[in-house]
């Protein structure tokens, strides 16, 4: 049963709030009501909840030289519409559920909400997305690397919501996302495998290769890209088994009732074998 | 060619489905209505040692097999299943009890506060575990003489298939509210064949039949999921009614449904095929085997239809065919569209597939030396009583699919698949005569309207409009001066059941000859006329040796299918989908577009991505995000089209459907994806997990 709804005038309002009492976030709840429902069409929650979507503070998205910002309660549609928004990022967020569930769904809930398959995250994880989170006492910046820390929990405080997310203006020669789900649309993701990268003088440069959904949080791996950097692609893929131990170590994928672990992880390496074969055309 | 009946027409219920105006069960308002909610089985199997039930508030009710004043049984075949578990469950989810109220936060609050005590027994769980014990169906035939002394054989070829279960995914759920108005007990909701519930209630309460009255209300699919389970909602909310005094809805949620209703019987087909020294196929052998899970249900039919269908339309004989069922603890099995048959079509096409290949032949060449004709023998020694157009239906997928050269020039990582299937319409054996002796009536008003009277139900298949067109065709009035409202007990004859590809061809046709009668008498301003079922006089069937004319017809189908494979993320891309059939006459050709394409689009969600599984008797994927069926994007446009052939028998000229779309596009699928990948496949659902694990076990 729903103990108690509070509509915030404003964001000071929505911190004050939160500042004082238990609280439940909804910013498009797509995730939140399908998994909280009952069969009685009830939604358990024992804290008072809070929606956010209609706060204009929370709304938008401005962009300077260096970065995009987006506010956290932007639906993903908005962001798909916005010409600044970055063209990886955007095909990410393409690929999350229906056209009704990314009006209604934003950024900030697909980042708050810390699924393993959260189809936003191994984008801006490669992207280094910074959080801003805004209590009454202040704003602080979290790396959205250090911000999911297990499936579905964050470091975010009690007192804290999530303001914006601040994507830096990369640039890149190559770039792609792949989801894998078992069928092609309002899909929950098996795996994915983000990648982007710049290529000078015929080598890999600043490559980025982020995994989701294949085991407890999405994940960066730094170690195969720093082994990458600098060099040619075939380089590369002539030392491939390096890279397979890297991912096969850090990957941890799982067997669940969407997929299994050699599968998930067989994928994910061709996947970024694939990527990297790319950079051999400039 | 075509017939002018084929032309569409506006669906009688497109307005009110389309515009939102059309109330289901769980929308309907029930004014002092309950709600009543199923207390379920825990364990997969375990005697029940003791219920302590909580004090009941004022108004709230608890329902068990002791308020059953009759049998506590559903009646389907056999008698088996349950109302109420009482002494043993015997699967995870199998109903004990109700909670009944008026809220139903407060029943989810009972139930928390129920307890059960079981002393837990060793489930049986898998095929293999039950097959330890003799199975509880067991049925064989022979077609021609299996004498292997005398068979000139050289060389045989055995495999085995293995197919899941699939979930008919309505999108209403199994919904049905009940009335007591003493002494007439009134149930309504959404349902395939409202005398099914009918029989079950007056088995249940000793009813006098005239005091039980089911009605249909508007059905959001049915898929043969609404054929046997809507009967255990049927009974339960009647007893709750009568004993609460209350009119009483229960609408079961998606997970519920998911994990408890019937489902389509998963499978175990061993094919043996023998060769003599030209490496022609001289006979056959099939062994079959069905999971039917806790209770027998419809289990023992789909069994004959899945064993009468392994012949496919080859005449290769002698066949033996031997088929088995085997109980596990899990929920029972049941109808769903196809009824065996897919799970038939999907192992003899893929063995002939299969077979080509060791001959080196191309598999369409192989198919074509052995289809059956006019007059050949059916498997169980019945008749192809009428024209079968299997090379004119062979040629037409040719040209319009252009499969030779698909199959010749496929591209590394592409393939194509052919099928050819049939579907015997109507019930098996001498159902049609012996159980059904389907009545319809027809009632004609003094404004010139004519009212159609059938239990036949509208499940969006479209029967309403189609039956209508057929007595307005008979007629020659205009449709609108036809009324057919949703079907009940009370008002209209039992026209059988709506399954089995029966309603249009069984159910239209005594309409289309009780129009003759109505047309001789049209001048009289007020009178109503009924009929029955003509059994053709040339059928026979004897159920004892399973020999004889298993159906009173067959419809005829061809599919192609075209894939690639991607090798990096083994996922299957489908390009193009072709499918010809012979239907007869098309009643009314949108409406059979929708079926073909609907029932394709299923079969190819059984063919790629539909799993569910069991552990320790609970299921795994008991929510439409896990189960996984098919959405818009993942297939293009079909392609179809149908012969003309009228069936002499049929309305208009018309076969049977619905089913038949079904059955053949599974290993039509299976075919191109092993030639798209090299690998040879013999399990259903091809997902691209299963793929991997095979290209990696066989490329070893």
């Amino acid at each position: 049963m729903v103990k108690a709804f509070y509509y915030p005038r404003s964001l000071n309002d929505a911190l004050e709030q939160l500042s004082e009492n238990e609280i439940l976030l909804i910013a498009g709840g797509t995730d939140l009501v399908v998994k909280t429902i009952h069969w009685t069409g009830h939604m358990d929650f024992n804290k008072t909840l809070m929606p956010l979507s209609h706060l204009p503070a929370l709304r938008g998205i401005s962009t300077d030289d260096t970065s995009v910002t987006i506010f956290a309660a932007t639906s993903l549609n908005t962001i798909l519409g916005h010409p600044s928004v970055p063209d990886p990022i955007k095909q990410a967020i393409r690929s999350i559920g229906s056209e009704s569930i990314r009006n209604l769904g934003t950024l900030g809930g697909n980042i708050c909400n810390a699924s393993p398959a959260g189809d936003s995250l191994p984008a801006l994880l490669g992207y280094d997305a910074m959080l801003t989170l805004q209590s009454v006492q202040g704003k602080r910046m979290v790396k959205l690397a250090d911000f999911i820390h297990a499936p579905g929990k964050t470091r975010i405080r009690p007192d804290e919501l999530l303001l914006s997310v601040t994507i830096p203006k990369l640039s890149y020669d190559r770039y792609r996302f792949s989801k894998i789900g078992q069928r092609k649309g309002c899909a929950i993701s098996k795996l994915s495998v983000f990648g982007i990268g710049r290529i000078e003088n015929g080598l890999i440069s600043d490559i980025r290769l982020s995994y989701g959904a294949l085991g407890p949080v999405p994940i960066r791996i730094t170690d195969a890209e720093r082994f990458m950097n600098r060099k040619s692609a075939s380089e590369v893929l002539d030392n491939w088994d390096i890279i397979e131990n890297s991912l096969e170590t850090q990957l941890k994928p799982i067997d669940d009732l969407r997929s299994d672990a050699a599968y998930r992880l067989e994928v994910a390496l061709n996947l970024t074998k694939e990527f990297i074969a790319s950079f051999t055309h400039c | 060619m075509t017939s002018e009946i084929s032309n569409p027409v506006k669906r009688l219920d497109f307005d009110e489905k389309i515009n939102g105006s059309i109330r289901y069960t769980a929308d309907m308002e029930l004014p002092n209505g309950l709600f009543a909610k199923t207390l379920r089985s825990e364990h997969a199997y375990a005697q029940i040692i003791n219920i302590t039930t909580p004090s009941l508030p004022d108004g709230y009710f608890i329902i068990t097999s002791k308020d059953i004043p009759h049998n506590n049984t559903i009646p389907v075949v056999e008698n088996d299943w349950p109302i109420f578990a009482e002494e043993e469950v015997h699967y995870i989810g199998e109903p004990i009890l109700l909670i009944v109220g008026p809220d139903i936060q407060m029943i989810e609050n009972l139930m928390d506060q129920t307890i059960i005590e079981y002393a837990p027994f060793k489930p049986t769980l898998t095929l293999k575990e039950a097959m330890q014990n003799p199975p509880h169906l067991e049925l064989s035939y022979t077609k021609g003489d299996f004498d292997h002394t005398t068979l000139k054989v050289l060389d045989k070829f055995e495999e085995t298939f293995e197919t899941g279960l699939q979930e008919q995914a309505y999108l209403e759920t199994q919904s049905m509210m009940a009335i007591y108005e003493a002494p007439v007990i009134k149930v309504y909701g959404s349902m395939q064949c409202p005398y099914y519930i009918k029989d079950a209630l007056q088995n249940a309460l000793a009813f006098s039949p005239e005091n039980i009255e089911v009605y249909q209300n508007p059905t959001g699919g049915g898929f043969g999921g609404k054929e046997d389970f809507p009967s255990v909602l049927g009974v339960h909310t009647a007893l709750a009614a009568i004993k609460s005094g209350h009119p009483v809805k229960m609408i079961y949620d998606r997970s519920e449904d998911l994990s408890y209703t019937t489902k389509r019987h998963p499978c175990k087909i061993k094919l043996t095929t023998y060769f003599d020294e030209n490496h022609h196929l001289v006979a056959r052998e099939a062994d079959i085997i069905l999971d039917s899970g806790a209770y027998t249900g419809l289990t023992n039919v789909v069994l004959q239809r899945l064993s009468f269908s392994i012949m496919g339309v080859y005449n290769i004989t002698p066949l033996h065919v031997s088929a088995r069922a085997y109980k596990t603890h899990k929920p029972p099995n049941g109808a769903f569209r196809g009824f065996g048959g897919p799970q038939a079509f999907f192992a003899i096409e893929s063995h002939m597939n299969h077979i080509a290949s060791r001959l080196g032949v191309n598999p369409l060449d192989l198919r074509n030396a052995y289809l059956v004709k006019q007059g050949d023998m059916t498997s169980t020694e019945g008749k192809f009583r009428h024209p079968v157009k299997l090379p004119e239906l062979v040629w037409r997928m040719e040209t319009m699919s252009d499969y030779r050269n698909h199959f010749a020039e496929s591209e590394e990582y592409a393939g194509v698949g052919i099928s050819l299937f049939l579907h015997g319409c109507g019930f098996t054996g001498s159902g049609e005569k012996e159980l059904l002796k389907s009545k319809v009536s027809l009632a004609k008003f003094e404004d010139g309207t004519v009212e159609i009277k059938a239990s036949s139900t509208e499940i969006g298949q479209g029967s309403l409009t189609t039956l209508s067109k057929i007595v307005a065709q008979a007629l020659e009035i205009p449709i609108d001066k036809v009324i057919h409202k949703l079907p009940s007990t009370a008002n209209c004859p039992d026209s059988g059941p709506t399954v089995a590809s029966r309603t249009t061809m069984i159910v239209g046709k005594i309409l289309y000859d009780l129009c003759g009668e109505v047309k001789k008498r049209w001048n009289e301003p007020r009178f109503e006329v009924s009929a029955m079922y003509k059994y053709p006089s040339d059928l026979f069937w004897n159920n004892t040796e399973l020999k004889g004319d298993a159906y009173p017809e067959y419809a005829w189908g061809a599919n192609v299918v075209r894939v690639t494979f991607n090798p990096v993320t083994y996922e299957v891309d489908v390009k193009d989908i072709w499918a010809v059939y012979d239907i007869g006459t098309p009643i009314d050709s949108k409406m059979v577009k929708g079926q073909i394409d609907g029932g394709i689009v299923q079969g190819l969600g059984y063919a790629s991505m539909e799993e569910m599984n069991h552990i320790a008797g609970k299921v795994l994927q008991n929510r439409l995000s896990t189960y996984i069926i098919p959405c818009s994007a993942d297939f293009p446009e079909i392609k179809s089209a149908t012969l003309f052939n009228p069936f002499e028998e049929g309305p208009f000229g018309a076969r049977g459907l619905g089913e038949l779309t079904l059955v053949g596009i599974a290993p039509a699928y299976a075919a191109a994806v092993e030639q798209a990948t090299g690998v040879k496949v013999n399990a259903l659902p091809i997902t691209p997990e299963r793929l991997r694990r095979l290209i990696h076990e066989q490329r070893k």
